[in-house]
Formats: C-alpha cells, sequence, structure tokens
C-alpha cells in the first residue's frame, strides 16, 4: 500500500555468521540470543524505532525460520503498523532479478521495489550483527546538512585492531577521501559501522551500476562505496560515540555478553528512553533457592538458582541444580544444569541439558578460549566438555 | 462455541490499604502479576476469547495494565476483552458511582450481554489466586447438565473453599436478570460453604487456592511462595496453563554482592547489592549494599538505601527508603508503606 516515509530502513540479517560456529548451525547470527532476554536483532530493531523510524525491512536468508518467526509482525519494537512497519524480505524465484541474495548490495538492488512503496528521500541500511544504542536520526540530520549524497558511520576502534575493518580517512569537515578495506597499515582508527545513509536516488543508481558490473562481489564495503568513492560523489563519515560491538566471534559474543555486568553496561537503567524491546515469553519470576550464591551476574525470568551463579549471563526458563556452579558463563534458555556439574567459561545453547557431574571448559578459560555447548545437546555425567 | 468469560472487580467493604488507590483485580501479586491475570488466564488457556472485566472505581491501573489485552491474546476484531466501567444506569434516572457488588454489574450491563450468543458465560471473581482447569470444570459442566456450576477448591478437611468461579447457561443468566428477583440474583452469589459430597453442581478444584482478603492474608499467602516450592510450580510454572501478563521492556536482574538472596522471588530490572531473604521483588526493586530485607513485599520501583533493614514489610510502589532505616512489622502484623511513600 503506498505511503509516503521520508526515510526507511534495511536490515541486512541474512548472514550465516560462520565464525559463530555451532550457535548458528541452525539459526541467522541475528536470531542468536544475547543478554538472557533479547536477540541481536533487537539493537538494530529497537534503535529504528527509538530514532522514529517505523518501515523497515528485513532482509533474510540463512536459516531463517527462528528469525522470522521472532520478528512476527513487529509488534514488540512497536513495529506493527498499517502504514509502514516492519517487513522480512526472503529472496524469491519468479523475478527477472529475482534469485538468492549474492551479496549485501545485491540484496538491496532485488529489493528496490519494496523500497518503491515508499517513495522515501533517504534509505538507512543497517546490519544485524551489532550490540550498540544509537540514534540515526542525528545520523540523517548531519547527512542533510552537509548535503552528502551517502553518509557512513563511524566507530573509533583500537588501533591494533583496526587491520579488521573498513577504515575511512576523512579530512577535516569529515568528507572520506579513502575508503580502505581491511588495511594492513591503517592510516587512522575510524572504522565503518557497515551503517549507511544514501539518498535513494543516488542508492537506486549505484546499486544499477553495481548490477551491471560482473566482477563485483556485490557488497557494500567491498564495491558500492569504492565505486562512489571514485566517482567523487560526496561522501561523509558519521562518528558514532558510545558502545559498539561486533559479536561475529563466539569470544566478543562472551565478552559482550560479559561486558552488560558492569555498571555502565549499555542496557543500564539512566537511558531509559532509549530501550532496547524484545519479544518476551510468558515466564514465572525468578526463584533464588535456599541454598543458591549468586554474585555478579545477570539472571532472567523463568529461571530456578539453587547453586552457585559467579560473574555470568542467564537466559530465562535456566535451572540450576544444588551443588552446580556455573561461572563466567552465557547460559542460554531452558538450559538444565544439574547436580553437582560446574561450567566455566562457557556458552551453553538452548535446551542444552549438563547432567549431573559434568564438568564444561575449563577455570583456566577466557575470551580466547570459550567452550560452545550446542543447542539441545546432553553433556552427560562425569564427561568433560574440553575448551 | 466456546464460552464468554465475565471478571468482576466490583467487591464492597475490602478494607485492606492495598485497595486505597487501586481496584482490587489490580493489585500486585508474586513479582510480576496482577490479581486479574490469575482469572483471565485461566479462562484463556479454557479457549475462551470474549471477555468482559467488569469494574467499580479506580480503575486507571486494571485499564493500563490490560491495554488492548494484546499479553493475553485478546486484541481481537471478533470478541476479544473489553472493561465495563461503572457510570451505567441501573434504573431510569439513577446513575450509580459504582457497581455495588456483582449483582447489581450483571444488573447494570444487561445491555453489553444481549449481543453474546454465548451458550454458557463463566463468572469469576478477579481477585482469586489459583491455576482452575476451566475447560475441565467446562466439560463437567457440560456433561451433568445443570444451569450452573459452581468451581471449588477443597481443603483437607473435606471443607470446601467457595473460589467465586460460576459457569451458568444462558438461558439460566438472563432468566436471573430479567424475571427474578434481587434477592434470588443475589443467592447465586452466596459462598458456597460445608463439606461436599458429590454434588453434581460443585466442580472440585483439587490444587491450590487462595483469595487474599486482607494485608495479613496477602502477606502471608505472597510469602508462602518462597518456601513452598509445590504451590509456586503448580500456580505459576505449568507450561500448558500459563498466568500470562503484561510484558514490560525492562532488563533481567543484576546481582551485585556475595551470596547473599536466598528463597526469594524476583521479577526483571531488580539491581541486588544488599542481603534479601524469604522476600518477593517486583520489577525495578533496588537493594543497595549494607541493606537486608527479610520476609518482605516490595512492590515495583521500591529502593532500599544503604544499611537499610527491613522485616515483615509490605512497600507498596515506588517507595523510597532512604540510608539506615529499620522497618519492621511481624508475621502477623506486617507494616505496609503506602505508594511512593518516602522514608
Amino acid at each position: 500500500m503506498f505511503c509516503k516515509k521520508e526515510c526507511i530502513a534495511m536490515l541486512l540479517a541474512g548472514g550465516q555468521g560462520s565464525r559463530l560456529c555451532d550457535l548458528t548451525r541452525h539459526t541467522a547470527k541475528p536470531a542468536v540470543s544475547f543478554g538472557g532476554k533479547y536477540r541481536i536483532i533487537d539493537f538494530p530493531l529497537s534503535n529504528c524505532i527509538n530514532s522514529g523510524i517505523d518501515t523497515v525491512g528485513v532482509l533474510t536468508q540463512y536459516q531463517p525460520l527462528a528469525l522470522n518467526e521472532y520478528i512476527g509482525n513487529g509488534a514488540p519494537w512497536d513495529l506493527d503498523r498499517t502504514r509502514g512497519g516492519v517487513t522480512v524480505l526472503p529472496p524469491y524465484r519468479g523475478g527477472a532479478h529475482s534469485d538468492w541474495y549474492r551479496g549485501t548490495a545485491n540484496a538491496i538492488y532485488q529489493n528496490l521495489a519494496f523500497i518503491r512503496q515508499y517513495d522515501p528521500e533517504y534509505v538507512l541500511i543497517l546490519s544485524g550483527d551489532h550490540i550498540y544504542k544509537m540514534d540515526y536520526s542525528q545520523m540523517l540530520a548531519s547527512h542533510k546538512s552537509r548535503g552528502a549524497r551517502c553518509t557512513v558511520a563511524t566507530v573509533t576502534v583500537p588501533y591494533a585492531e583496526a587491520p579488521r575493518f573498513g577504515i575511512c580517512n576523512t579530512t577535516d569537515d569529515g568528507r572520506i577521501y579513502e575508503f580502505e578495506e581491511k588495511p594492513k597499515h591503517p592510516k587512522n582508527d575510524q572504522a565503518s559501522m557497515g551503517i549507511y545513509i544514501f539518498n535513494t536516488r543516488t542508492l537506486v543508481e549505484y546499486l544499477e551500476k553495481d548490477e551491471a558490473d560482473p566482477a563485483s562481489d556485490n557488497d557494500f564495503g567491498k564495491n558500492v562505496i569504492p565505486c562512489l568513492l571514485r566517482e567523487g560523489e560526496a561522501l561523509y563519515a558519521h562518528k558514532f560515540r558510545g558502545y559498539w560491538k561486533d559479536v561475529g566471534t563466539v569470544g566478543s559474543l562472551w565478552e559482550a555478553n560479559m561486558d552488560l555486568l558492569g555498571d555502565d553496561s549499555i542496557l543500564k537503567r539512566s537511558e531509559r528512553d532509549f530501550r532496547i524491546y524484545s519479544r518476551n515469553t510468558a515466564r514465572p519470576p525468578q526463584f533464588v533457592g535456599e541454598g543458591a550464591r549468586i554474585s555478579d551476574s545477570m539472571i532472567s525470568e523463568g529461571t530456578e538458582i539453587h547453586g552457585l551463579v559467579s560473574h555470568s549471563v542467564l537466559s530465562g526458563g535456566v535451572s540450576v541444580s544444588e551443588g552446580a556452579e556455573v561461572h563466567h558463563s552465557v547460559i542460554m534458555s531452558d538450559v538444565r544444569i544439574g547436580r553437582g556439574a560446574r561450567i566455566y567459561y562457557a556458552i551453553v545453547d538452548s535446551e542444552a541439558i549438563i547432567e549431573a557431574g559434568a564438568v564444561v571448559g575449563s577455570p583456566d578459560g577466557g575470551k580466547d578460549n570459550i567452550t560452545v555447548v550446542p543447542a539441545g545437546a546432553r553433556v552427560t555425567a562425569g564427561r568433560e566438555v574440553p575448551v | 462455541m466456546k464460552p464468554a468469560g465475565i471478571i468482576f472487580s466490583t467487591l464492597l467493604g475490602h478494607k485492606a490499604p492495598l485497595l486505597e488507590d487501586r481496584t482490587v483485580a489490580a493489585i500486585p501479586f508474586a513479582c510480576r502479576y496482577r490479581l486479574v491475570d490469575f482469572s483471565l488466564s485461566m479462562l484463556v488457556s479454557a479457549g475462551v476469547t470474549d471477555i468482559l472485566v467488569v469494574t467499580d472505581g479506580n480503575y486507571r491501573s486494571l485499564a493500563d495494565h490490560i491495554g488492548t489485552g494484546k499479553d493475553w491474546d485478546l486484541a481481537r476484531r471478533r470478541g476479544g476483552i473489553r472493561l465495563i466501567t461503572p457510570f451505567r444506569t441501573v434504573a431510569p434516572g439513577i446513575v450509580p458511582q459504582s457497581f455495588r457488588g456483582h449483582v447489581d454489574a450483571l444488573l447494570g450491563m444487561r445491555r453489553d450481554l444481549v449481543p453474546m450468543h454465548h451458550e454458557e458465560f463463566i463468572l469469576m471473581r478477579g481477585d482469586v489466586v489459583a491455576n482452575v482447569d476451566l475447560g475441565k470444570a467446562l466439560l463437567f459442566h457440560r456433561r451433568e447438565g445443570n444451569p450452573m456450576t459452581s468451581v471449588v477448591a477443597r481443603a483437607e478437611t473435606g471443607e470446601v473453599a467457595d473460589l467465586g468461579i460460576r459457569i451458568l447457561s444462558r438461558s439460566f443468566l438472563f432468566d436471573l436478570l430479567s424475571a427474578k428477583s434481587r434477592e434470588e440474583c443475589e443467592a447465586v452469589f452466596a459462598p458456597i460453604t460445608g463439606k461436599t459430597t458429590s454434588a453434581s453442581t460443585l466442580f472440585i478444584h483439587e490444587g491450590y487456592a487462595s483469595a487474599p482478603t486482607g494485608l495479613l492474608d496477602y502477606f502471608s499467602e505472597s510469602i508462602r511462595l518462597t518456601s513452598d516450592a509445590v504451590v509456586r510450580r503448580a500456580l505459576l510454572c505449568d507450561p500448558a496453563r500459563p498466568i500470562l501478563t503484561k510484558v514490560h521492556s525492562t532488563s533481567p536482574a543484576a546481582y551485585r554482592t556475595c551470596d547473599s538472596v536466598h528463597a526469594c522471588l524476583l521479577a526483571d530490572d531488580c539491581v541486588i547489592d544488599g542481603e534479601v531473604r524469604n522476600s518477593v521483588l517486583f520489577r525495578g526493586v533496588r537493594v543497595e549494599r549494607g541493606a537486608t530485607v527479610e520476609n518482605s513485599i516490595l512492590f515495583g520501583g521500591t529502593y532500599v538505601g544503604r544499611g537499610s533493614a527491613l522485616s515483615c514489610v509490605v512497600a507498596d510502589k515506588g517507595v523510597f527508603i532512604g540510608e539506615g532505616r529499620h522497618l519492621s512489622g511481624h508475621t502477623t502484623m506486617p507494616l505496609y508503606i503506602p505508594k511512593e511513600r518516602k522514608v
């Protein structure tokens, strides 16, 4: 239904997230659980609605079942709208230009018809891979005031990590004159966040150029942005200040969860107006038993704790039996941890059963040494799951 | 065809301080519920999708809580949930300020009932705490074929406790409303007592049930959930019949200090840095370091400052307790702190 919008968002949620191994074997990365009661995609979706963007296309491809079901009609994020709202956009057969998505740019290209429905002046391109809170309306304001054709959001990264990112080299007024994809010797520490605002006309023009180039990988960072630069288009950087975490590896996902345990976490109460919304199931309150010992942890509803939980994040419905110990770990929904079981530096996926006396991980573990227990797995008594 | 449900929050003479500015069905319970959630969830679990909630005054928080009914899947085009508020005419020229009990309410809302073509109506109190299988009760009612079935709980002594749940056939209900005297109507809601035999008009609920009538009742039934795992699980953790409630977007509870929370029920968004024992903490409660809370119920947003000690306290929403305050009631007389009071 035609409905004019100034700016709509296209959220790329189709990636496999292969570096998350077992956690994404059967589910797309944006649907991976985070912070007890959230999923990674809650962050960009909530950012959209908190920024006043009420029309979001979510492009899915890899193992989309959990993600599609989770998004549903968008109600938890106030995105169940008659005019706008969230729409899941899977690849489809039948059109002259339709097929599996070949890259981030190709995915948007195949959905230009969706964008045209709203005739927006601007399109915001997001990914569903990062943990951060951002008011996109500020980025849009800066894009407009500079007369940019495209704005790239950037974030400061440690120089040691800069070679992992697309680095934006800018003049003093923020105009990007060089874009280096994963440079060995980065010239500065401003990394592209994979968040772009395009004038719609510019987006269409360059997507069509990109489609016509058989040598292209059809990727924004590798192909479209460099092409804009070569053509001398007005490309600007918008600096983001705040917590931003790529959760593409097991270690970084674990670390991002642990970051929630500090006083300064991204979910802290002082940021109540910029809430992160999520789809909640009906669960009873959490029960902490007589013999429970909990410290420095975050625990969700529906849990029953009778053992020790230290420096960990527990999702809904988890049960920790007497004598069990959970240290420095992320336990996802409905996991059952038996008597005397011990878990160290691990991510335990949904509905896994850690039987009495089992040991997962090691007290010597750490960010680079995280044990993953897949969803639904049963770790039998006395067995040790090594790192 | 599924029956319709009518939940009453129209009780006279409740003297509990918890009713200062909220109708009885809106009383918060067990960390994240309001009393109405139990009746609502029982109906929803039995497949009832047309529900009227009848309220007397002070219904703002009840209306806020129910909203569109989305959280119970009752935001529907066909049927769904409706709030019936008190400003209706009972007799020409007389506009009551509030419904005075169930019968008044029913007589006042007759016009709302006429277009509802359901074969049965399930009338319930909005303040009963139970998880009755109303689906089974309905089957029992249909099998026995009586015009009215009452749902009661049975204690070990054999005494029945009336849960205020009545299943009425449509013809019986309308007959009551149009042809019978007020006394005959009142008799329908008269509490059922005594010992049961297997009366065909009584469906026996064998599990836990309570209808707290005052602060002390409310206190002991709440604290009971921290020690009675059987009751807690039967009431709140039945996957086949979950208790649904309004969803809030708040983060999980954060525990700071070591090993200092024991035998407690907690909701999301709590931040616990002190000691808490045998207590029920609603959403967003904050207990600072050095504070101790035991045998207490702290409603949403309560703050307990450093070094304070609470025992047998019921703190209403948004209470602020500063540093070093010592507040104590007794299990036989809990200390109630009104909403948003600063201590």
